[in-house]
């Protein structure tokens, strides 16, 4: 089962079941709506898909999109706009609308909106609403702009957007995107968007005052002409970096190329005659990584992240509320601090470089002296000498650490 | 800056996009980190050294670096420095700047001290206190010199927070040379375009083409004929929007239906719709339509494209019939200068800016960029492209509007809040009649509705 979305604390999920929300951003185009096309996500490593143009062939296409998911044990979020024009008075067609596809086993949701502006909240409340009574245990998915949208795309500041969205649409998962992979400088300098950090950061605490999960999106190709294709250690980084901040669930932008008109595109891990890009393996890898451990995630509390040698821009200070780790020394890393449910401390240990390797010794408290390291294929168990652990980080890579005392 | 894969857009953050597109086209410098930093080793005398005894200041300066490149930056910098000797001017140019400053407000982290900004709902950062209010400088040393739409532009809430930056005119440019060859008078009202056309198509030439697939410029052709139609007062009431009614106004109708006389009557370039906004430049640099909508940024953005000999001009939007209002020009007045109210340094900030407002820099931005600064100067003297000349003249010449507004039922209902109007019309799903009649039901219907979403009493 997809958790993440635990809203219901009286729902009990089977540990062994959970999986952790892995989806994609743009499905195969109507025409390549096959088993073939589904296995290939399933290979990929994705077990949820957003619907997109789906649609576009009727409730037919919907529920072959949802069979095929079945198929390869994938998830759905259904695209139907038919939803977007339903008023108040006619509020009471939804049930019609999503009776015929919210039954099937591949169903997870509805997509309800992408990227409103916080005027629209309250126009998306009912639909919400009536969605929930019709679907208990559906999400109706939104998705929320990142901090550097324009005060005209988000209605308000960052923080209101976000207040706005939690008392009035009252949302299962909170997820955004946030796209830092810029294009490069002129003198060739591949940098970040100045906020990426601090969006995940306020992100991450209104995650933890909602109790709500949060997914974003992992930005996979290059688009318009200010942001540049990634690099697979970049694409390694920012899945690391979100996994450190607490996400409980990626998306990936994109899976399918989209077609260039207002906004251009490169290719995305599936280019536009259907063949598989360097990103598709890329992906692959990174979702092969993080499957070892990333469920376990779904039940940890962020503590709080900590960057060493510096706090990224817009960030004056950052703490973690653990004693686990005392000293960092080397090069340069970002650590996600986490408790489970017993109060067992876990960290998340990301390479500071997507570009470069990171040798990073950490002083762990004297009351640690076990880890569990998960830095080959099984996670292995280690004693703790001389309070160091000492880390080497391929560029965008990162690590988790269980600490045990 | 659009980032994410949309079902919808609206003709206002479409128009935005491009314009700041269009805006960063031509400087070379479209990455978000091709930025100019340029004062952080100014060589600036220390405290104590010969000639200066004061303590030394950085000032930091960030600006959109787009369509005006950074050369008035840089120029500013080097007189600024020069008449203190104790202050270091670091610049950040960035067309990334829009993206970061929101963020920087908010986190009150990284702020320069003085920002010049393209146009943005500023008026909320002025409402969260992120802005400095600057009716001091305003009323002592700018304000007087400020053309009028600028004076108006920089009032929130009687308090003066912005500077406009920059000003110029939307509208149509048009191919002055084949206008003079051909012996054409451009056109100063639409009976008179109505006469001229046949006589460019009968030359093989489309007398208009546009980009269809930024629709939205038609917005510099139908606003200023609905100005013109309804006159200031209408826009007063548009851009108010207290009531539903104020759609339902025969100016909108006039100018929708202007619009739809264009491609009833055949006179655009056939394909326009599948052209953006450079292509359908293109198509008019290439002779092969007479006129086209755009902006005053049109010259520079398409130098590196221009036939060798290629002459053009900006036009006047022709006159609608029975006009309240004949003879106005859509004012670029939007982008703006302002303090943050968490900068360091707000009194030098201050100097800066009314020292950026003077008559010399002013004239050194014309003369550097080929645009204008919304203030009243003379261009005596400054060498300036015949296309440029008759951007001044034109914005000499007409009352300036804007369509700039705080009313957040204008931002939410929008001019044609039941759709693409442009759109609709040009490819018929909708007459221009059907789309004002449903536009007039929509806010009627909505209106109640729309002011329990924003919180309006």
């Amino acid at each position: 089962m997809l958790t993440g979305c635990q809203k219901d604390a009286n729902v009990e999920v089977d540990p062994s079941e959970k999986t952790f929300p892995i989806g994609l951003w743009v499905s195969p185009p109507l025409d390549q709506i096959t088993m073939e096309r589904y296995a290939e996500i399933k290979e990929s490593g994705i077990n949820f898909i957003s619907g997109f143009t789906e649609h576009l062939g009727g409730e037919k296409a919907i529920k072959q999109a949802l069979d095929y998911a079945e198929a390869n044990g994938i998830k759905m979020l259904v695209r139907d706009p038919r939803l977007d024009a339903l008023t108040e008075e006619t509020m009471g067609e939804l049930a019609s609308i999503v009776s015929a596809y919210s039954d099937h086993p591949a169903y997870m949701g509805q997509m309800v909106d992408d990227e409103p502006s916080m005027n629209e909240y309250k126009a998306l409340a009912p639909l919400a609403e009536a969605y929930r009574k019709q679907v208990p245990g559906g999400i109706p998915f939104v998705n929320l702009f990142p901090t550097y949208a324009s005060l005209e795309q988000k209605g308000g500041d960052y923080r209101s957007y976000l207040d706005e969205y939690f008392d009035t649409y009252k949302p299962e998962v909170l997820s955004y995107d946030h796209y830092p992979f810029l294009k490069k400088a002129e003198d060739g300098t591949a940098g970040i968007t100045e906020d990426y950090f601090y969006n995940l950061e306020l992100i991450r605490q209104k995650s933890l005052e909602q109790s709500v999960p949060f997914w974003l999106f992992i930005q996979t190709l290059s688009f318009n002409n200010s942001h540049r294709d990634p690099s697979g250690e970049e694409i390694l980084w920012q899945v690391y970096t979100s996994l450190a901040y607490g996400a409980k669930g990626i998306q990936y932008f994109t899976y399918w190329t989209p077609q260039s008109g207002a906004e251009t595109f490169g290719p995305a891990m599936i280019d536009l005659d259907g063949n598989r890009t360097k990103h598709y393996d890329e992906v692959k890898s990174v979702n092969a990584d993080i499957t070892r451990f990333a469920s376990r995630l779904l039940d940890w509390t962020s503590l709080g992240v900590t960057h060493y040698p510096s706090n990224p821009p817009l960030i004056e200070a950052t703490s973690a509320d653990t004693q686990v780790v005392s000293g960092i020394a080397g090069d340069a890393v970002i650590i996600g601090y986490f408790k489970d449910e017993d109060g067992n401390k876990k960290a998340i240990v990301v390479n500071g470089s997507y570009e470069k390797e990171a040798v990073t010794k950490l002083t762990l408290d004297p009351s640690i002296d076990k880890l569990t390291l998960w830095d080959e294929a099984e996670p292995r168990e280690t004693a703790v000498e001389d309070n160091r652990l000492t880390l080497n980080l391929a560029p965008g890579a990162g690590v988790l650490v269980e600490f045990w005392e | 800056m659009k980032a994410k894969l949309l079902n919808r857009f609206s003709l206002l953050i479409t128009v935005i996009f491009v314009l700041s597109l269009v805006l960063s086209a031509c400087s070379g410098s479209n990455g978000a980190n091709n930025s100019t930093n340029a004062g952080n080793t100014g060589g600036k005398p220390a405290e104590g050294a010969e000639g200066s005894s004061e303590e030394p200041k950085v000032l930091k300066v960030a600006f959109f670096q787009g369509g005006y490149g950074d050369s008035w930056f840089k120029e500013l910098k080097k007189e600024f420095e020069a008449a203190h000797s104790n202050v270091t001017v670091e610049l950040e140019g960035d067309p990334g700047i829009m993206d970061k400053m929101g963020p920087r407000f908010e986190s009150g982290a990284n702020l320069p001290d003085i920002a010049f900004l393209t146009n943005t709902n500023w008026q909320q950062w002025a409402s969260q206190g992120y802005l400095t209010d600057l009716t001091d400088v305003f009323e002592s040393s700018i304000k007087s010199q400020l053309n009028e739409a600028g004076q108006k532009y920089a009032i929130y809430q009687d308090k003066a927070y912005v500077i406009p930056w920059s000003d110029g005119v939307l509208g149509m440019a048009y191919n002055k040379g084949m206008f003079e060859e051909n012996g054409w008078k451009v056109p100063e009202t639409w009976a008179e375009f109505n006469e001229l056309a046949p006589k460019i198509k009968a030359k093989g030439i489309a007398p208009i083409v546009y980009p269809g697939k930024v629709i939205g410029y038609w917005d510099f052709v139908v606003k200023p004929m609905i100005v013109q139609a309804g006159g200031f007062d209408y826009l007063d009431q548009l851009l108010t929007m207290d009531n539903p009614d104020v759609l339902n106004n025969p100016a909108k109708l006039t100018a929708l239906q202007s619009f739809e006389n264009l491609f009833k009557n055949d006179w655009i370039l056939k394909g326009s719709e599948g052209l953006n906004h450079t292509e359908s430049q293109m198509e008019f640099v290439n002779g092969k339509a007479a006129m086209i909508p755009n902006g005053n940024w049109l010259e520079a953005e398409m130098k590196a494209s221009t036939p060798e000999g290629f002459r053009m001009a900006m036009m006047k939007v022709p006159a609608i019939e029975g006009a309240k209002e004949p003879n106005v020009q859509f004012s670029m007045v939007g982008d703006i200068t302002v303090i943050p109210a968490k900068a360091k340094e707000q009194e030098l900030a201050k100097e800066f800016l009314t020292f950026a407002s003077s008559e010399a820099m002013n004239r050194k931005f014309t003369e550097l960029t080929g645009n204008f600064r919304p203030f009243k100067y003379s261009l005596e003297g400054i060498e300036v492209s015949e296309f440029t000349q008759s951007v001044m003249d034109i914005m000499q010449n007409n009352k300036p509007f804007t369509f700039n507004t705080t009313s957040p039922m204008f931002m939410k209902m929008g001019l044609y809040p039941a759709g693409d109007a442009y759109g609709n019309i040009v490819f018929g799903s909708k007459t221009a009649e059907q789309q004002f009649n449903e536009d007039v039901k929509f806010a009627a219907d909505k209106w109640d509705k729309y002011k329990e979403e924003l919180g309006l009493k």
